[in-house]
């Protein structure tokens, strides 16, 4: 207190006030903003950090963490300072509805890697015509099985039909075969059963795989009288798994993506459905012990060999033989419809870049994904690419992807502006189905009604 | 005690000196100088419980922002009717019923016998406030890897079920967490080891303000252990059971992070409580006039619950305090 006199107080206040507000208009440009989730930020900023220095072009990155939608919806609701951002394929129609999405179409280039684009990824990032999503990355869910495992159970082959797998995996459950930590493998089956925003991917994989239609062309739903009562099947067989046959693990109810990842890289499982791109990351040494296990008993050290091929795609097994089919989804860059009008252009220019070719013409971003994650891509010609060929030689299979690629469907009803409530319904009652809380048909039908009450609500 | 603050504060003759101008003045200032704080509370507390009431009256889906009819009480309604609210009702009173049953007779065990001197004690209690520390969303991983397939406490209920269906011939399968009734019960144990550290420091607390003479002086009667419990422990607990009572409630009711990491609300729709009902409406759906709505249907059931705490405890603890 000793020595400060209100006037001194007074002109201090003034100037400190006068500094912050001197301070606030002369806030430096934060350049273009740009926000997705939490994947390897360290990665991203690398690109953009290569972006930056090709183009000059200055971008303000942030990684969402959490939740992305939960975190994202606020921000467009606020109108916070935003210009590009990820959006998932499934966010697509919702975001547009609510107007937080711009289309591209106006802008100079659109459109100029269409041609190479896959048509199901060019599909997913438009809505109502209008183009909104340059692709981040791609991928589809695949079939792997542990041949080890199979072999000591005397199959030299994966099976293909649904039948088949059941009476593998019951051999191997019956002949009590252990992981490679010793445990016994007490199921050879494990799906991502869990209630999740990304919904049961392995449920929609396993019915495109058996060829399952389950909206016609007006997004009404089929099941569960489509063709063939597919989808009851498909369920009834999953039904039989867990209760009549113990091959699949109960668990699989409570299990995210990850957790069966973990378990099937633990070797705890024979077969199951997993992201194309993880299966560098599942037969990657440093990753798993299935793969670790391998190649020691082969006596390769790390600078030998860091990828064994221990576990193998297959097309998933399906009702019939001749059927083929496999989940896939599209994860984009879209501009918000809030982007300044003074870093539009900019804003462009990054999600070419990152969605497409850098100032060299090189798919960039997408090659190096790919490179460093495995990641899949959305042109087509990168599948012919020498490098990627010789990269996915290490732990897959290139000419199996290209076969699945192929028949890789999207959700049907993805573009419907139900389709978070649909979501929302059709998890808990697929879940119920699989208790035997419920029959399939009469689970099916359920979420069959729901769905046209939404679509009535909608339209 | 409360019987003698009520004839302390009894109306009569008003012995008060007559307001003088400078005690108005004085006055007036106070109100001046709290105005900011009171203004600031209004605009962060007040303002968004207004606007959140207000969106609840209307038909309003981010989805479809432009639509914002007044549909009255149609949101409350339309949830009022639907079979959804009526379970999630039914699996969250269970949950919370036997929480705070639950966290009540441990913290209350716990605290009583944290209360005894015995060697160690200082430590024991601190390491008392551990589960205290975790945050829910950690804590419900915790339990996610406990409860895993491979999971210490999924392997001990596995042979738990073995057992009994060799000692009874019974065939009953053990599905994990995929069994709707072990995932609510689990939800419900993380729930329960987490809260208990609070209310057993706010029963620790209440045991060590009983006066040791009146201890003494049953003893003298000869009165025994239980005695003594129920006679001199219990009702001195009794508002301390209440304070515990409504704020687990409230706790319980709002249980999002634990369902959030634990269950995603399944198997089925096992777990589907209130507050994760209501999460799916807003944050899912987007539904938010009706995510609204849910939330002071919430917090209305939350209020009934603690004034029917307060009328049955707080009377009964004036009575005997």
């Amino acid at each position: 207190m000793v020595g400060i006199t209100r006037r001194k107080f007074l002109t201090t206040s003034a100037m400190l006030g006068l500094g912050g507000a001197a301070g606030c208009l002369g806030r430096p440009d934060p350049g273009v903003i740009f926000k997705g989730w939490s994947y390897e930020p360290n990665l991203v900023q690398q690109n953009i950090d290569f972006f930056e220095k090709q183009t000059n072009i200055k971008v303000n990155y942030e990684a969402v963490s959490g939740n992305y939608h939960d975190k994202m919806v606020p921000l467009f609701i606020g109108k916070t300072p935003l210009d590009c951002c990820y959006v998932r394929d499934d966010h697509l129609a919702e975001w547009v509805e609510a107007g937080w999405l711009r289309p591209f179409d106006d802008l100079p280039g659109a459109g100029s890697h269409k041609d190479d684009l896959f048509a199901y990824n060019l599909d997913a990032m438009s809505y109502d015509g209008k183009s909104y999503g340059l692709p981040y990355y791609t991928d589809f869910l695949i079939w792997v099985y542990n041949e080890n495992v199979l072999r000591r159970a005397g199959f030299d082959k994966p099976a293909r039909t649904l039948d088949e797998l059941t009476e593998q995996a019951r051999k191997i459950k019956a002949d009590r075969i252990s992981a490679p930590g010793g445990n016994v493998i007490e199921y050879p089956l494990i799906f991502a059963f869990r209630q999740l925003d990304i919904g049961l991917n392995d449920w929609w994989a396993l019915n495109y795989a058996s060829e399952v239609r389950l909206f016609d062309d007006q997004l009404d739903p089929i099941f569960p009288d489509d063709v063939g009562r597919r989808c009851e099947r498909v369920l009834q067989w999953l039904v039989d798994g867990i209760h009549k046959h113990h091959i699949i693990a109960p668990t699989s109810l409570n299990m995210g993506y990850r957790s069966v990842l973990e378990s099937v890289a633990s070797g705890r499982q024979a077969f199951a459905l997993i992201i194309k791109y993880d299966l560098e990351w599942v037969t990657n040494r440093k990753n798993s012990a299935l793969a670790e296990g391998d190649l020691r008993a082969k006596g390769l050290a790390a600078e030998q060999a860091s990828h064994a091929k221990v576990l193998k795609m297959a097309p998933i097994p399906s009702l019939e033989p001749d059927q083929s089919g496999t989940l896939g989804w599209t994860r984009m860059y879209s501009l918000a419809s809030h982007v300044r009008e003074e870093k539009l252009t900019q804003a462009w220019e990054l999600m070419n870049f990152l969605g497409g070719k850098d100032a060299s013409g090189d798919y960039y971003t997408a090659r190096r994904w790919f490179r460093l994650k495995g990641m899949g891509f959305a042109f087509k010609s990168l599948l012919d690419d020498p490098d990627i060929i010789a990269q996915t030689q290490q732990w897959g299979d290139m000419e199996l992807i290209k076969e699945q690629a192929r028949s890789v469907r999207a959700r049907e009803n993805i573009k419907a502006p139900w389709f978070s409530d649909f979501n929302v319904y059709y998890q808990p009652e697929i879940q119920k189905i699989l208790l035997k809380q419920q029959s399939p048909r009469d689970g099916l039908a359920r979420i069959a009604k729901r769905c046209r009450a939404l679509k009535r609500e909608w339209s | 005690m409360i019987a003698a603050f009520k004839n302390k504060h009894a109306p009569g003759p008003d012995l008060s000196p007559p307001q003088s101008r400078k005690d108005k003045g004085d006055r007036l200032f106070a109100l001046l100088i709290n105005f900011p704080t009171v203004g600031l509370i209004l605009a962060l507390v007040a303002y968004p419980v207004l606007v959140s009431l207000w969106i609840s009256l209307h038909r309003y889906n981010l989805r479809r922002p432009d639509v914002f009819d007044f549909v009255g009480l149609g949101n409350y309604v339309q949830i009022l009717s639907g079979a959804q609210f009526w379970h999630s009702l039914g699996v969250t009173l269970y949950f919370t019923g036997l929480s705070v049953f639950l966290v009540i007779i441990i913290a209350m065990g716990i605290a009583l016998l944290f209360n005894e001197k015995f060697h160690g004690r200082g430590v024991a209690r601190s390491l008392l406030l551990i589960p205290w520390a975790v945050p829910g969303v950690v804590n419900g991983l915790m339990w996610v890897g406990l409860l895993s397939e491979h999971g210490a406490f999924n392997q001990l209920l596995g042979y738990g079920f073995d057992l009994f269906n060799r000692l009874t011939g019974a065939d009953v399968d053990y599905l994990g967490m995929a069994s709707p009734v072990i995932a609510l019960n689990v939800t419900v144990a993380a729930y329960v080891w987490r809260s208990v550290p609070f209310a057993c420091i706010i029963f620790l607390a209440a045991l060590q303000a009983i006066p040791a003479e009146q201890y003494r002086a049953a003893r003298v009667d000869g009165a025994n252990a239980w005695n003594r419990f129920r006679s001199i422990t219990l009702p001195w607990l009794l508002h301390p059971v209440m304070v515990v009572a409504i704020f687990e409630t409230m706790n319980a009711f709002r249980a999002f992070d634990l369902i959030f990491t634990l269950t995603g609300g399944g198997p089925g729709d096992a777990t589907n409580l209130l507050a994760w009902q209501t999460y799916k409406e807003a944050f899912a759906r987007l539904n938010f006039g009706g995510a609204n709505a849910y939330s002071y249907l919430i917090t209305l059931i939350t209020m009934g619950l603690a004034i029917l705490y307060i009328r049955a405890l707080y009377r009964r603890g004036a009575v005997q305090g």
